[in-house]
């Protein structure tokens, strides 16, 4: 047994004290952000330097929401771009900042503010200006007439705004609004992207935000794109997707947080703290009723509920034989596999199952 | 509130909330819809073809009695001319299994149907109870899985059938989608969703016609043609994966009804896309089937959600102390060890998270029984042979070494008494 001195030390320094349990291992405070570091920047490879000088610098996207994951992936790619300017006085590739401001954000107050002391601490990056979720009607080109596989039609002389309202209120369940809300929003990142000439997203999607998102695939039906919505690399929007944050749990972003000594993440940490408790099932939408499954469950079975994304991703999500097309909603690849429930209509089957609780 | 019509007929009175769209229709009109879904789901598959005998897995609870009752109205009135006959199995487990076998006995005779019961004490020399007894209450179910799916095809075998129907619904489909993707079993995701699972090793089929039948409706059926079914559960408890997996398919049909449905379609879809040198091992649906046999898994290290969660950590523990050394050339070609040339060999069992490496299950035949395998053993034999390694001496068979697990199972097997019901 070990001697009671050195019990509690860090188990990959061994000379500090041990201070977080991270998987089975005893860090400190020290190794446990190496760790951390190190899984990311191991998911950022592919930008590394360009090997010929002149070509234009590589811009990447990175939508933050004020939660604590998108915060922590900033902060470690800052960090990056601090010591490559050290190193080399110039950095691999310029980030773009983002952040969208969806429906219930707006009464935030603090929102703005918080944005604008985001842009200053991290002002090393360009930040984009806060877009209202309806800016896509105006951003992406193709998303109205794609509406209108929905029965969503724009009517004359309605306001991005006001249109968006009543999009969402044409959904007669929770969970129908949220799909229809994620997918407004992704396309909205993604038009961003293009516009600003990124060549990639960079989504703050921790294991156990993942797991829960393929999860809630699945039981909307949409199983059959998940491998590819969770993929690194390119994606059916035509622009590349990365995860940088895939590797490590909710859990462990949250301690990251509070201890990295960084006031901004301290203060996302805090408030993530103080979650809402769910309010009746029949209100709540399947992702967050999965969100809370991965959540509770992950508590005592974190390494489950990560193998989840793991086993997703396993799928072959570029099977050109069973690909029918794109979904002209949620642009996601549409599956045709054997089996009876095939919607009779040019939508995915979870985009014609979101059509059925849309009434307008 | 004047009472409401029913959606379908506009005339007679509803009385039925169809579970799976929340439609109000009347009693008659949900048991001809009920009844029609799922005479086009026999249709779109082409599960019989005529003359053909069937064996229906009946365990006397609602879903294989509903099956029962539902193949014979629609086997009389579109004469798929069907010969069909009730399969029981007697797993031994007091106050559930004698008490239901009861109920399907009154089954044979409502329907006119032969029955045949397989024991697992004369397959095995085991009752469940004596299972329990000695290995607890933990991982019971994976002897009773995998037993069961055997007993089912020697049954079957036994009546010279080659097609078993067994009553899985919608629910236990999509409860099995949502469990295998927690395990990380892509093999099982790949076949658990198809309606029809035969093997290349096998000549016996099987079906599941209730594939799209929720199981609320199932009750309802059950409750409206007063069917006489057995609803006690399992005294020994569900498994941690499937009751988690359960928990979660509950809550979504309560959110969403439809999620049923839309998991089964998300499984199809995926099952689709499992890469083929995993689902290759797809023929071998009869070891590996009973998927969703309402009950246990038969996946060893699945059997505990602590278990596995101890193997992610452990694994994960390794791989981040691991050096990767390669050899500098190929490994050399394993020697072939294999006498006998119908049996295939696992060479390794790869540990930990090796990507790209993945264990193919090739056919063959258990060695001391007979059953197909895709190992030297079948997972049956090796089960029995830890039962009677620790079995109090008194018992006939122990003494001949080697060979205990095989003789116990040839001779039970020789030695099985068909009853009539």
């Amino acid at each position: 047994m070990a001697d009671p001195a050195t019990a509690d030390l860090c188990v990959d320094c061994r000379e500090r004290d041990a201070t977080l349990d991270v998987r089975n291992r005893r860090l400190c405070t020290a190794c446990f952000m190496r760790y951390v570091n190190s899984k990311v920047l191991k998911r950022m490879e592919s930008y590394r330097y360009k090997a010929a000088e002149g070509d234009e610098k590589r811009r990447l996207l990175l939508p933050v929401s004020g939660g604590v994951s998108s915060l922590v992936l900033l902060q470690i790619l800052d960090a990056q771009h601090t010591r490559q300017l050290a190193k080399r006085n110039r950095t691999a590739y310029d980030l773009v900042v983002v952040r969208v401001v969806v429906p219930g954000d707006e009464d935030s107050p603090t929102l703005m503010g918080d944005y604008k002391e985001l842009g200053h601490r991290f002002s090393m990056h360009s930040f984009h200006p806060p877009l209202p979720l309806h800016e896509v009607f105006h951003m992406d080109d193709h998303i109205e007439r794609d509406m209108e596989h929905v029965g969503l039609r724009r009517e004359p002389g309605e306001t991005d705004a006001a249109f968006l309202d009543r999009a969402l209120s044409c959904a007669t369940s929770v969970t129908a609004r949220a799909d229809l809300q994620s997918i407004l929003q992704q396309r909205l990142i993604v038009s961003v992207a293009r516009q600003q000439n990124c060549e990639s997203v960079l989504w703050g999607h921790s294991d156990s935000r993942l797991a829960a998102l393929v999860l809630a695939d699945v039981a909307k039906g949409r199983g059959g794109s998940v491998s590819s919505t969770i993929a690194d690399g390119p994606s059916t929007h035509g622009i590349n997707y990365n995860y940088p944050l895939r590797e490590l749990f909710k859990a462990e972003l949250q301690s990251y947080a509070q201890v990295a000594s960084e006031p901004l993440l301290e203060k996302a940490a805090h408030s993530e703290g103080m979650t809402v408790p769910l309010n009746s099932i029949r209100h709540t939408s399947i992702d967050s009723l999965l969100r809370t499954y991965i959540d509770s469950q992950g508590e005592k079975y974190p390494g489950i509920m990560a193998n989840v994304v793991r086993t997703a991703s396993k799928l072959e999500g570029q099977q050109a034989s069973v690909f029918g097309a794109t979904c002209p909603v949620c642009v996601r690849p549409i599956v045709r596999s054997e089996g009876l429930l095939h919607p009779d209509s040019v939508l995915c089957y979870g985009c014609d199952r979101m059509r059925q609780d849309i009434k307008s | 509130m004047p009472p409401s019509i029913c959606e379908v007929c506009k005339d007679a009175r509803a009385a039925v909330i169809r579970p799976k769209n929340s439609q109000k229709i009347c009693k008659q009109c949900f048991l001809t819809v009920f009844e029609r879904e799922i005479h086009e789901t026999i249709v779109a598959n082409n599960l019989f073809h005529r003359g053909e005998r069937v064996a229906i897995g009946a365990s006397g609870g609602k879903d294989s009695t509903v099956l029962a009752s539902v193949l014979k109205t629609l086997n009389e009135r579109h004469d798929y001319g069907l010969d069909l006959v009730l399969l029981s199995i007697d797993e031994g487990i007091k106050g559930y299994r004698d008490d239901s076998l009861e109920t399907v006995k009154r089954n044979a005779l409502q329907y006119q149907m032969p029955l045949e019961i397989v024991g697992y004490d004369q397959l095995y020399g085991w009752t469940m109870d004596q299972v329990v007894a000695q290995v607890g209450k933990k991982g019971n179910c994976t002897y009773c899985g995998v037993f069961r799916r055997q007993a089912l095809d020697r049954g079957a075998a036994k009546l010279g059938i080659k097609h078993v129907v067994t009553g899985h619904n919608a629910d236990d489909v999509a409860e099995t989608v949502m469990m295998n993707l927690l395990r990380g079993d892509l093999p099982r995701l790949a076949r658990s969703t198809s309606i029809v699972t035969s093997s290349a090793a096998s000549d016996i089929k099987r079906s599941k016609p209730l594939k799209y039948a929720y199981e609320k409706e199932i009750v309802l059926y059950a409750h409206h043609k007063k069917l006489d079914y057995f609803s006690t559960e399992c005294i020994y408890s569900p498994e941690a994966f499937r009751g988690s997996a359960r928990t979660l398919i509950k809550d979504l049909e309560k959110i969403r009804p439809s999620s049923i449905l839309d998991i089964v379609k998300s499984g199809e879809d995926m099952a689709a896309l499992v890469p083929p040198e995993v689902s290759g091992s797809i023929s071998c649906a009869a070891e590996a089937e009973g998927e969703a046999n309402g009950c246990g898994s038969r996946n060893t290290n699945g059997d505990s959600m602590d278990l596995m969660e101890k193997q992610i950590a452990a694994n994960e523990a390794a791989a981040s102390l691991e050096t990767e050394i390669k050899l500098p050339t190929a490994p050399a070609e394993p020697a072939a060890r294999d006498s006998a040339p119908v049996v295939s060999i696992h060479d390794k069992k790869s540990k930990g998270r090796r990507k790209g490496k993945i264990n193919k299950q090739v056919m063959g035949q258990c060695e001391r029984c007979g059953y197909m395998s895709s190992q030297q053993v079948c997972k049956a034999c090796s089960l029995l042979e830890g039962l009677n390694k620790s079995r109090p001496q008194t018992s006939i068979e122990v003494g001949v070494e080697d060979e205990e697990g095989s003789t116990t199972l040839m001779r039970q097997i020789a030695g099985i008494v068909i009853s009539a019901g």
